[in-house]
Formats: C-alpha cells, sequence, structure tokens
C-alpha cells in the first residue's frame, strides 16, 4: 500500500498534470449538428442554419456560433445546457438532456449514445422477435394477462434482446428463457 | 476470379451487432457518417444499407477509392467533381486516412461548413451524403498520425462500428452457407454444403480477414474441387496449424500501446499476417531444405493480386507497380506456366491469400509492392543467414546466387539511407 502523499507532492502533482490536458474530444460540432438534424427546429446545414441558430439568442454573436456549430468549441455551460434542453425537448419523451450534453461534449464511446435505444425499438422485424418471445413466454410460464402491463413488458423484451445480442429468431435459445422471464416478469414466482 | 462482396445482392441476414440499425438511423440526418471496422468485416455493405434507408437509388452511390489518389491536386479535383455533382447522391469515401495532410483538410473544411473550396463566391455544397470507410477508430487513426484531427472530428459524430466476424459467432456459418449459394449459383453448379468438421473448424478459425476471407476460401475450394459435394476443411484450407499460427499473432503485442482498437481487440493487418505466414514458410523450407522458388511466387502473386485490383487493366496495374505496361505484358506467360505448381503447393495457399487481402488495401503512393515483398523475404531469409546456405537462400528467392548477392547490397543500401518506407495497408 503507498503512503498517502503529502499537500506539497500532491501540489507537484497536480502542477504537472494541469501541464498535460488532453485535446478536446472529436467531434462537438458533428454531434451538435446532429442534434439540430434530429430535433429539426433550425434550418438544415445548406438553408442556413447559421441564422437559425443565432435566432434563437439575439445575444450570440455569429463567429461564436460559427465555433460551435463548425470548429468543435463548446459553449460556456450555462448557453450548452439550454440550447440541449430546448433541442431535446422536441425529440419527443424519454430523452434525458444531461445525457444528451455529456454525448455532445465527449461522444461515443465515453458516453453511450442516447438514440441507441430507439434505433432497436423502431425495427419492424425486432418487434415481430420481440412478440414471439413475449408469446412464448406467457405460454410456458402460464402468465395471465391480468398480471402485467403489456407495453411494459414488450419494451424489456427489446431492451434485453439488445443485450443478448438476438437479431434473428434462431439467436434466441431455451437458455434465454429464464433470464428473460426473470427480467420481463420480476413479479411473477 | 473473387467478385467484389459487396456487389452481391441478398446478403445474409445478419445485423452485425447493430450496425445496420445505425445506419437506418442515421440516413434520417445529414451527418457525414464514418464506418469503422477491419479488412473485409462489410463496411461497403453498411454503406449500401445507409444510402438505401436515405431513399437513394443503386447507381446514385459513388465510391471515391481514396487509395487511388497520384497526389495532393488528383485528390482535390476528383473531390471537388464528386462534390459538385453530388446531389441527390451517397458519396463513400474509401480509406480517407490515406490521402495527404492537405487533402484531408480541405475535405474536412467542405465538410464542416458545407461550402466548396476555392469558389470565387461562397457555393453551398448540394444536398449530397457523405460516408468515409475507415479500417480502425477516429481516435486511433488520429494518434497514429494518418487521419487528420479536423477530418476526424467532422467523422466522429455517431461512428458506426462493424465488428469483425469472430465477435459474431453465431453468425459465421449463416455468411458461409450464404457465399456458398451464392457462389454456386452464379457458376450454375450445386455443392450440398459444408461437412460437420468443416462447421466445426470454421467457428474456431480467427477470420482476421472477416467476410472476405471466408468467400475467399470458399471460391478457391470451388475452384480447385470441381463436382465436389462437400466442402472439407481440407477443401477450406483450415487446418489447425493456420489456427495457432494466426491465434499466436496476439500474444506478444498484448498490453502493447496499440493493443486495444476498434471493437476492443487487435486485428492484424494483411501485411502483418502476410509477414508472419511468410516467416514459418522459410523457416520450415529451411530447416528441410526444401528449394521452393518464394521471391518468384511471391512477385507472381502481387502482379495477379494487382490485376485483379484493377480488373485486368494492364495500363492502371503497371502504375501501381511502378513498372511500365510492357513488362506486365511480358511476364504474363511465365506467371501463367508456373500457376500449376503455385496451386499445387499447399504451402503457398495461405501467403497467396494474403498477398491478395494485402495489394487491394494498399495506398497507390509509396513504393513499389514488388519491391516491399522483396525486401520482406530478403529480410526473413537473411534471419537465418548464420545456419542456411547462400545457395539455399537465393533458390528460395528464386534467383541465382550473383543476383542474391546483388539484391543483398540493393536492400541493404536502402536500409542504411533510410529509404522510405512503402504503406504496407
Amino acid at each position: 500500500m503507498t503512503a498517502t502523499p503529502g499537500p506539497g507532492q500532491l501540489a507537484a502533482e497536480y502542477q504537472v498534470l494541469l501541464g498535460e490536458v488532453d485535446p478536446d474530444p472529436l467531434g462537438f460540432s458533428a454531434r451538435l449538428n446532429l442534434l439540430l438534424d434530429l430535433a429539426a427546429i433550425v434550418p438544415s446545414r445548406i438553408e442556413g442554419r447559421m441564422l437559425g441558430v443565432l435566432a434563437i439568442n439575439p445575444e450570440w454573436k455569429e463567429a461564436e456560433v460559427r465555433r460551435w456549430l463548425h470548429h468543435d468549441q463548446v459553449p460556456p455551460r450555462r448557453h450548452l445546457q439550454a440550447l440541449v434542453r430546448l433541442l431535446v425537448a422536441r425529440l419527443g419523451p424519454g430523452h434525458d438532456p444531461q445525457r444528451w450534453e455529456a454525448f455532445l461534449v465527449y461522444g461515443s464511446p465515453i458516453v453511450a449514445s442516447p438514440v441507441e435505444h430507439l434505433l432497436y425499438r423502431e425495427d419492424r422485424g425486432r418487434r415481430d422477435i420481440a412478440a414471439r418471445i413475449f408469446a412464448r413466454l406467457t405460454e410456458r410460464y402460464g402468465i395471465p394477462s391480468s398480471s402485467y402491463d403489456a407495453d411494459v413488458v414488450f419494451q424489456r423484451c427489446l431492451q434485453l434482446m439488445q443485450q443478448f445480442n438476438i437479431y434473428e429468431w434462431q439467436d434466441f435459445q431455451a437458455g434465454h428463457m429464464e433470464p428473460f422471464r426473470s427480467v420481463m416478469f420480476p413479479s411473477e414466482p | 476470379m473473387l467478385r467484389s462482396a459487396d456487389k452481391l445482392d441478398g446478403y445474409v441476414l445478419d445485423n452485425m451487432e447493430g450496425a445496420v440499425d445505425q445506419a437506418a438511423f442515421l440516413a434520417g440526418t445529414e451527418t457525414p457518417v464514418a464506418i469503422i471496422g477491419a479488412r473485409g468485416t462489410g463496411k461497403m455493405y453498411i454503406a449500401r444499407i445507409l444510402h438505401a434507408k436515405a431513399g437513394g437509388s443503386p447507381d446514385s452511390l459513388i465510391a471515391i477509392d481514396c487509395r487511388e489518389f497520384r497526389s495532393r491536386e488528383d485528390a482535390n479535383r476528383r473531390i471537388r467533381q464528386a462534390l459538385l455533382a453530388g446531389a441527390g447522391k451517397t458519396l463513400v469515401f474509401k480509406s480517407p486516412q490515406l490521402m495527404g495532410a492537405e487533402a484531408q483538410l480541405k475535405l474536412a473544411r467542405q465538410l464542416a461548413t458545407r461550402l466548396l473550396a476555392d469558389a470565387e463566391t461562397p457555393t453551398y455544397l448540394p444536398s449530397v451524403r457523405v460516408v468515409a470507410l475507415l479500417p480502425d477508430s477516429l481516435q486511433r487513426l488520429v494518434a497514429e498520425g494518418v487521419l487528420q484531427r479536423k477530418l476526424a472530428s467532422v467523422l466522429a459524430a455517431y461512428p458506426i462500428r462493424v465488428p469483425p466476424l469472430r465477435h459474431r459467432q453465431q453468425a459465421i456459418l449463416r455468411w458461409a452457407r450464404k457465399i456458398l449459394s451464392q457462389e454456386c449459383a452464379s457458376r450454375g453448379i450445386e455443392v450440398k454444403g459444408f461437412t460437420p468438421e468443416a462447421e466445426q473448424a470454421m467457428r474456431q478459425h480467427p477470420w482476421h480477414g472477416n467476410i472476405s476471407e471466408l468467400r475467399q476460401r470458399v471460391v478457391r475450394a470451388l475452384e480447385q474441387k470441381p463436382g465436389v459435394e462437400w466442402l472439407t476443411p481440407v477443401d477450406l484450407q483450415l487446418f489447425l496449424g493456420d489456427q495457432v499460427a494466426s491465434g499466436s499473432l496476439e500474444l506478444p503485442l498484448q498490453g502493447s500501446p496499440g493493443y486495444e482498437c476498434a471493437g476492443g481487440s487487435y486485428s492484424p493487418t494483411a501485411w502483418e499476417e502476410l509477414t508472419l505466414v511468410l516467416a514459418e514458410r522459410v523457416n520450415q523450407l529451411l530447416s528441410t531444405r526444401r528449394p521452393l522458388p518464394l521471391g518468384t511466387w511471391l512477385e507472381d502473386q502481387i502482379v495477379l493480386a494487382t490485376l485483379a485490383r484493377y480488373q485486368g487493366q494492364h495500363g492502371p496495374s503497371a502504375a501501381f507497380l511502378r513498372t511500365s505496361r510492357r513488362n506486365i505484358a511480358r511476364w504474363l506467360p511465365a506467371i501463367a506456366t508456373r500457376q500449376g505448381m503455385r496451386d499445387d503447393c499447399s504451402l503457398w495457399q495461405e501467403p497467396a491469400r494474403l498477398v491478395a487481402d494485402w495489394v487491394r488495401g494498399l495506398g497507390s503512393a509509396g513504393d513499389s509492392p514488388l519491391l516491399a515483398g522483396q525486401s520482406l523475404l530478403l529480410e526473413l531469409l537473411e534471419a537465418h543467414c548464420d545456419t542456411a546456405t547462400v545457395d539455399l537462400r537465393a533458390q528460395l528467392l528464386g534467383v541465382s546466387r550473383p543476383t542474391y548477392g546483388k539484391r543483398l547490397r540493393e536492400w541493404r543500401a536502402a536500409a542504411l539511407a533510410n529509404a522510405p518506407a512503402v504503406a504496407h495497408g
């Protein structure tokens, strides 16, 4: 076990670290533009996006907005937070502005993408497999429909399929039945 | 001849661990997209999905192979042309990290601002979708100094990572069966399938060359064994020895700074695999004193792989090999006469496959691949200079003793002069 460093040593280490600042994570502007694309409240990139963003807050200068949109400069925290909350509110329910803020600054894989769960839910083929798993579990374990909220259970099933890398019906094995049952229907004995 | 995998329809049902979902999602945005994966993983397949989901027709996907740019001016000119004509299209930049720094920065600037470079008046780019296919994570390529930070940043919104085949164990046999059915259909033949031993061998193989390697092995088996009903591990050239060799590649590199890469595990480049396999062959042949002309075969294979890369065109092949068209035409008859010997030698099958992989992924700039191959083999032979005679080493290089001496002197002089290394892909 190493000895606790004294205040002098800590101060010296801190000064060294202070001089070793990592470059900013790649892609802040690209992710901000991606969020603007998804929120769809300002024009597209070739139709005057700059003016659209400037219109959100008349106090912003064109040069600083250009740096945010094109040159990876992160806006002051206060403005970033408000802008993200404004945009994320347009994405519909289930989006966490703080997670989006962290994703914009650091990107994936440091921060897992805030849209990952949406990708999976919208896939028709995967929803069909989830429905088959749902039906098989309720049949096998005799779970009555009055004992669960179908929408909640269905979403749990989709989430589990993502975690278990189940993309096709044949990926679902007999050994998956029990863990799926215990997560999808936690109140069932 | 092996066709490009991405030109075949009806790919196997394989979500590639979410890459397909992500491509479909990003198709609804204007974001420039990086598709990251080792060689042969199916990056172009993902690009096609993205393009199709965005409503693009097959002929409006334009592949721009950055390995083929001859100079900065050539790169800038061809990119400008593609951008200007890109309305409604998807431009797929293959290996943009192989472009020069200035060309990368110019492209980055245009993608970030959506303004055309060198225009007299500010001109917006047309509504063009941009995809870049890259062999490794953006951070790693930047750290290696091959990808400019600004270009990486433009592509860093939400990169799609295509996992290697060995990370999708459940998909290996699906791909194998699909590829077999595609290749049989295109040849008008019928093969019942793989033997259980072949399936077992396929599950255990590391597949560093991924889906492309799988296709290469199936195609070769069909070409070598016409009329076969079931494909065996021997037909697929999947021997335990090869698996041990491939696996052993990973050990010395674990823990090194470059070990972690996209997907969280090390994938050797084709050049690294070729180096290892050739080293083993040299060692084996010297210890058994079996004088196979590896050097000549290596040059044959490089020429053939180059011709395959350029669909048999002698002009671009000659330029790539830094030689003349006349030389190519002059070499081909002799290469053809040695074909039978090369095909019949089981020791040569793996190096031949890896040469094709290596040549396919090389950039156009740098020294001739022929020179790189020759230098590699000389280096491997000279590692045995204490135990093997000059005559035997010369025979393995496929040259006379005086020529061996001459090439050795040239190689040493080049090493001393710190000649710029050829790109090894």
